[in-house]
């Protein structure tokens, strides 16, 4: 297996929402019983994790919504909204969690791995440039792809999370420099996510949406990459491949309805990881995902593939209702740009 | 111009009920009908365990009997909806499907994040909707009652 990056917030994991909140600690203690149970412990190369700068931050964040953000937690903290509680040390948290995604960047320019995986919280997707909400603070996959982009990468972002990233789609939304693409169940939280939305006027066609139905399994997600995805990747061009790994499409996830497995998580993540243009340019984001066990076994499953090694634990699936949506999103897409797509 | 539908956000808040009572007030005064929307938000889910935003049934409960009480009233023509989705989204989203010639909403839901203005939900639905908004502000006491 090559040589696989691994970062976590873990001994430093100040985000504490209370063990009945879903987006908890026991998270990423599940991730690395995963990642032990896939007889990878000893094959990750560690990653030393750092906080993020104000100035990496407010590449992606209103300074306003910083400031405010930084002041409200280190008065105590509350809930930014009914899904979105913060305690004291969820500044800090948010802070290593962005830097570790940006120190994984740095390693794999140092080339001390060939991909790297992030087992931050709290998440990012949902926190727009003005707004945690959906348990998410600070967006850190834009966060890394702004400092990315800023030094004149082309930055494909990859989210397969179950719920549609609305805050990395609304930062992007108009940045030639960065490729969002996003399958996701719907209708569902946040309620964004429609095929038909596919960029701004500087960017068009650079915004790829795959609403899937409830129930769907893992060969819809391949056939989104493969029949619509696949074709906008290829012609942008991206020199770097951040995903946004949520685990909550696992048929197991108490908060979403879609049908996937481990399995397919490690099929999707060799797809992805094959449009890095060379080894070395590929970084993983933890996003969701709630059921512990599932949790465990899709890191798994996904660690190993980027580290070149099929490990599934649970098979892949298929025959799920809803492959039409498929070639429904794939119609709306092209309408909306015109048949430009 | 007439105003034939009027949609509220409602999130059991005092202020969304506050807002709630005002459009029924004025819907009363046009003839039109209220739209109380709520957003079944991530945690809501978790909670319910149920597949659909409309068979939640802890939200539906608590929406039709506590939170649109006022909306019993039989003069005033009415509209209940649960939504899977963000307060901004699905307000929005609802705004446009029912064709709304009104938003209501109050300055300030279920959260504490005064000083945020920027990142509310009643800012953010002020921002981005093409149609006529009306913000109740926190505290708000009709006092022509």
């Amino acid at each position: 297996m090559s040589k696989v990056i691994f970062g976590t917030v873990s001994a430093v994991d100040h985000h504490d929402t209370g063990s009945a909140h879903p987006e908890r600690f026991a998270r990423l203690g599940a991730v690395t019983a995963g990642l032990a149970d896939a007889g990878l412990t000893d094959a990750l190369v560690p990653l030393e994790g750092r906080l993020a700068t104000f100035d990496e931050l407010a590449l992606v964040h209103d300074v306003q919504y910083l400031d405010a953000l930084e002041r409200f937690i280190r008065a105590g903290g509350g809930d930014l909204d009914p899904d979105t509680p913060t305690v004291e040390g969820s500044w800090m948290t948010a802070l290593h969690s962005a830097g570790t995604g940006l120190a994984a960047i740095d390693a794999l320019r140092r080339g001390d791995g060939t991909a790297a995986f992030v087992a931050v919280r709290p998440p990012g997707h949902h926190a727009t440039a003005a707004r945690g909400m959906g348990f998410c603070l600070l967006n850190n996959v834009a966060i890394g792809a702004a400092a990315l982009a800023a030094e004149g990468e082309r930055v494909l972002i990859v989210d397969w999370d179950v719920h549609h990233g609305n805050g990395t789609q609304d930062i992007f939304w108009d940045d030639p420099r960065v490729l969002y693409v996003s399958t996701h169940q719907w209708p569902a939280y946040p309620g964004t996510g429609r095929a038909s939305e596919t960029g701004g006027l500087n960017a068009p066609g650079l915004n790829v949406n795959v609403p899937l139905p409830a129930g769907s399994t893992g060969d819809t997600a391949l056939a989104a990459i493969d029949e619509i995805a696949a074709a906008v990747i290829e012609r942008f061009a991206p020199t770097w491949v951040l995903i946004s790994a949520g685990f909550d499409a696992h048929r197991d996830d108490p908060l979403a309805d879609l049908a996937w497995s481990a399995g397919d998580y490690s099929a999707l993540t060799t797809r992805v990881a094959a449009f890095a243009p060379q080894p070395g340019r590929v970084v993983a984001y933890l996003e969701g995902g709630y059921d512990l066990a599932a949790l465990g076994r899709s890191v798994g499953a996904t660690v190993a593939a980027l580290g070149g090694r099929s490990w599934m634990p649970e098979p892949m699936t298929s025959g799920g209702p809803g492959r039409e949506s498929v070639a429904v999103a794939a119609r709306l897409r092209e309408r909306s740009l015109g048949g430009q797509s | 111009m007439k105003i034939e539908r009027i949609v509220v956000g409602v999130d059991g808040s005092d202020n969304s009920k506050t807002a709630l009572a005002w459009a029924v007030d004025l819907a009363r005064a046009l003839d039109a009908e209220v739209v109380a929307v709520h957003s079944v938000g991530l945690l809501e889910r978790f909670a319910s365990g149920q597949q659909d935003a409309a068979d939640v049934t802890d939200a539906r409960l608590l929406f039709d009997t506590d939170w649109c009480a006022v909306l019993d009233d039989p003069t005033v023509r009415s509209t209940r909806l649960l939504r899977d989705g963000s307060p901004v989204t699905v307000l929005l989203g609802a705004a446009e499907e029912f064709d709304v010639g009104l938003v209501v909403v109050g300055s300030r839901g279920l959260g504490g994040y005064p000083e945020l203005l920027l990142g509310s939900t009643s800012t953010q639905v002020a921002q981005h909707c093409d149609r006529p908004v009306v913000i109740i502000p926190a505290g708000f006491v009709d006092s022509s009652e």
